[in-house]
């Protein structure tokens, strides 16, 4: 996909702050930092529902990028590099279990998120929200971070191959798992 | 033409935004005309409603500044911890290389050692010094090549600090005192850690140091230090008699990573007993399957297997919980008796909630006779309605399953076995013998399941329960008739038989049942008072109705005890008993007002 003038510059300016903040310079690190923490925190929060953990798996990942900024090379984007540790990070936080210690109530936040016209209608949408948040929670862990990253926040499949370490023919054949299993687990008891 | 499966291939490829646009009209077209493929692409395009409609993250609650404080925190913190760390980077790595050389060296040591080639170690003298000399001129990191003078220092600086150790390391001292001592060797050596010097392989190689204070101290240190090379050298030094115990001491102290390396020390006499109570007090599923191990050996090797059973059975026992899947498969494979598994799990506390545990899932070689042996042994409360709801669903060993129940024995059991019966999906002869069973054991038990019934209003298990005793007239129903007959809500004349069998089948402690239930009835009760009176003078006599009726005005008093002289006066047959029933109820008749 062709880049417009703006994400070209953006792109460079960006360049430049990791070659700086690869020297050293904590100055451009932080720049960096300002600049993609909101993302990493959203793609966590999606991935383990707990603004607690979100944040501080937000935290450490940035602090393994400082750490691991020398061997960056620049062979894909930055973002797409964080959100690779910050998928480690996910992964390593689901198999401590973490997840169940604070996951976060959906119903609260759909119901401000999607009133519905008539009480019973915000009932039924703020439970199959439930239901979908729930199912997708129980994705294994891969899975889900197929789903999120390219169903719900769009990314290309190259992006999502990048992130997951897979090839994108094997990323488009994940998230297409994702779905199946996720329409099993929302199908109800006897449905074909 | 493309099949149902191709477009459906595609659904998928359609929603994603993968697939051109001339496939999704295709697709589109081919889903307007079949039903089948229109549901699951409908299905699929509601999932990404769903997925849609899922709430964002809260990113108005992130507090960017906060969290790049943090960051900063952290990254600080490390440069603090290691201020030159990419120039340490390659050292580091040449210091592990180090090591490992340096591993290797020390594992061949002991062997040396035995005339120590390390001009140091030969020249101390082998008591121990009370203050270790400065380490400052070894305390550089070994990263490139280790000097044999530099490694014989730092292995004779290891060597005294544990020598000074040693002396507040007692005899047969437990692993709090062996940590203890390993702390304080540790703070010793800090400096020798500090300049990455491995002190745990630098004690391995005083293991075999001529002077015993310092190889049993080497010992206890690299015991509660330990790591799985570790346990090689400790597995190595039990097998020297000079360190035996020493060593099974150690392979105590070190915990989780050393418990299959005990099997040595258990098979041995001299170790077995110390090492046994080690683990038991040590306890957890680990040393419970050491200890199982053990008795599996001793019982096919040792002379005197008894004894070695018997001390194994008891670390069990005092292990607890966890131990009870071994003891079980000790029983299942034959290792244990029936009888002494039983007392082993007897023995055991908690055993009996665990075993209750295991009525719907047992551990992987478990008999399942053998538990539901140990269940009718130990009673579990809460293993009765486990035990009820498989004698219900489950056909397979259903016969022992009910023996189980009738050994729990008194109100519980019983209520549970009648109310298999009148699940109407066992059959009653399967529960008959168990049942009567029940009854002997416990005569009260069922007057104390119909009294409940009764209170609880349940007239099926009631009627079957009632059912059961007219057709199993045996000694042991009479209690529970008499409560029949006080049952306010059967039928008057299901309540009168009751009472009149309970008289025939009873024995004389029954009578003073049916006395209270004299008392209790109502006076317009004349039959089940007539009743009463029949079955009390069969069970007790004419002398205990006199009593009895004592309590009655004295006219009505007077006529029943003449109705009943008469009757024995006459030597009436027991086909006269309605006759006489009659009779009496008329002679109760004249007391109500």
């Amino acid at each position: 996909m062709a880049r417009t003038l703006d994400e070209m510059r953006e792109a460079a300016t960006e360049q430049a702050l990791i070659r700086r903040a690869r020297s050293g310079d904590r100055g451009a690190f932080d720049a960096l930092v300002r600049g993609h923490f909101t993302h990493v925190y959203a793609f966590l929060h999606r991935m383990i529902r707990s603004h607690e953990d979100a944040e501080d798996l937000a935290q450490e990942c940035f602090v393994r990028a400082w750490r691991s900024l020398p061997h960056y090379r620049e062979q894909s984007a930055f973002s797409t590099w964080l959100l690779r540790i910050a998928r480690h990070l996910a992964h390593d936080h689901h198999r401590a279990g973490g997840r169940r210690a604070r996951t976060a109530p959906v119903e609260a936040a759909s119901a401000q998120a999607q009133p519905g016209p008539s009480p019973a209608d915000a009932l039924a949408r703020r439970e199959v929200v439930r239901d979908v948040a729930d199912a997708l929670q129980r994705l294994p862990e891969r899975l889900r971070a197929a789903i999120v990253l390219r169903t719900i926040e769009g990314r290309e499949y190259d992006e999502v191959a990048e992130i997951l370490g897979v090839k994108p023919a094997t990323a488009r054949m994940l998230v297409m798992q994702a779905r199946r299993a996720l329409a099993q687990r929302l199908r109800p008891e006897g449905a074909p | 033409m493309k099949t149902c499966r191709t477009f459906r291939a595609r659904i998928h490829g359609a929603l994603d935004g993968s697939l051109p646009i001339e496939a999704v009209f295709a697709l589109e077209e081919h889903v307007r005309g079949c039903a089948a493929c229109r549901t699951v692409y409908q299905r699929e395009r509601d999932l990404d409603a769903a997925l849609a409609r899922l709430p964002g993250p809260p990113v108005e609650r992130v507090d960017v500044e906060r969290a790049l404080a943090g960051i900063r925190a952290t990254i600080d913190r490390e440069a603090v911890a290691q201020p030159r760390r990419r120039f340490w980077l390659p050292l580091s790595i040449a210091a592990a290389a180090a090591a490992v050389l340096l591993f290797f060296l020390l594992r061949r040591a002991p062997v040396d050692e035995r005339a120590p080639p390390i001009a140091a170690s030969t020249t101390r003298p082998p008591a121990p010094s009370p203050t270790p000399p400065p380490v400052a001129e070894i305390a550089e990191p070994p990263e490139a090549a280790i000097d044999p003078a530099r490694l014989a220092r730092a292995r004779d600086e290891v060597r005294c600090l544990l020598a000074s150790a040693a002396e507040a390391l007692p005899p047969w001292g437990e692993a709090r005192a062996a940590s203890e001592f390993a702390a304080a060797v540790d703070e010793g050596a800090r400096d020798l850690e500090r300049s990455r010097w491995p002190v745990l392989r630098l004690a391995e190689g005083a293991i075999a140091d001529a002077d015993p204070a310092v190889a049993r101290a080497a010992l206890r240190y690299v015991g509660a230090r330990a790591d799985r090379l570790s346990v090689r050298t400790l597995e190595a030094a039990f097998a020297r008699p000079e360190s035996r115990i020493d060593a099974a001491l150690a392979l105590c102290d070190a915990g989780d990573v050393a418990l299959d390396a005990l099997a040595s020390p258990l098979r041995d006499p001299a170790t077995r007993g110390f090492v046994l109570a080690r683990l038991a007090d040590r306890g957890g599923d680990g040393a419970a399957r050491v200890v199982e191990t053990s008795i599996r050996v001793t019982a096919m090797n040792a002379a005197d297997r008894t004894a070695c059973i018997r001390e194994g059975l008891d670390a069990l026992a005092r292990i607890g919980g966890p131990a009870v899947p071994a003891i079980l498969r000790l029983g299942s494979e034959g290792t244990l008796s029936s009888d002494e598994t039983i007392d082993a799990l007897a023995a055991t506390e908690g055993a009996a909630e665990v075993v209750a545990g295991f009525v719907t899932a047992r551990p992987k070689g478990v008999q399942d006779g053998l538990v539901l042996r140990a269940l009718a042994a130990l009673q579990p409360a809460r293993a009765l309605p486990l035990l009820e709801r498989r004698a219900l669903e489950v056909r397979e060993r259903r016969r022992e399953v009910i023996e189980c129940i009738a050994w729990y024995g008194s109100e519980g059991g019983l209520a549970a076995l009648l109310r298999l019966a009148a699940s109407g999906r066992i059959a009653e002869d399967d529960l008959e013998d168990a049942i009567l069973a029940t009854l002997d054991r416990d005569r009260n038990a069922g007057r104390a399941v119909v009294e409940d019934w009764a209170r609880a209003g349940r007239r099926v298990e009631l009627s079957v329960f009632q059912r059961f005793l007219l057709g199993h007239p045996v000694p042991a129903a009479a209690p529970a008739l008499v409560a029949f007959g006080g049952t306010e809500f059967l039928p008057t004349a299901d309540r009168r038989w009751s009472l009149l069998l309970a008289g025939e089948l009873g024995i004389p402690v029954d009578a003073e049942l049916l006395a209270d239930l004299f008392q209790r009835l109502k006076p317009s009760e004349k039959d089940l008072k007539a009743a009463c009176l029949l079955s009390i003078r069969a069970l007790a006599g004419s002398e205990r109705v006199e009593l009895l009726v004592e309590t009655l005005p004295p006219r009505n008093a007077r006529r029943v005890v003449a109705v009943l002289a008469d009757a024995d006066a006459r030597s009436r047959p027991i086909t006269t008993l309605t006759r006489l029933a009659r009779e009496l109820e008329n002679a109760l008749a004249t007391s109500v007002p």
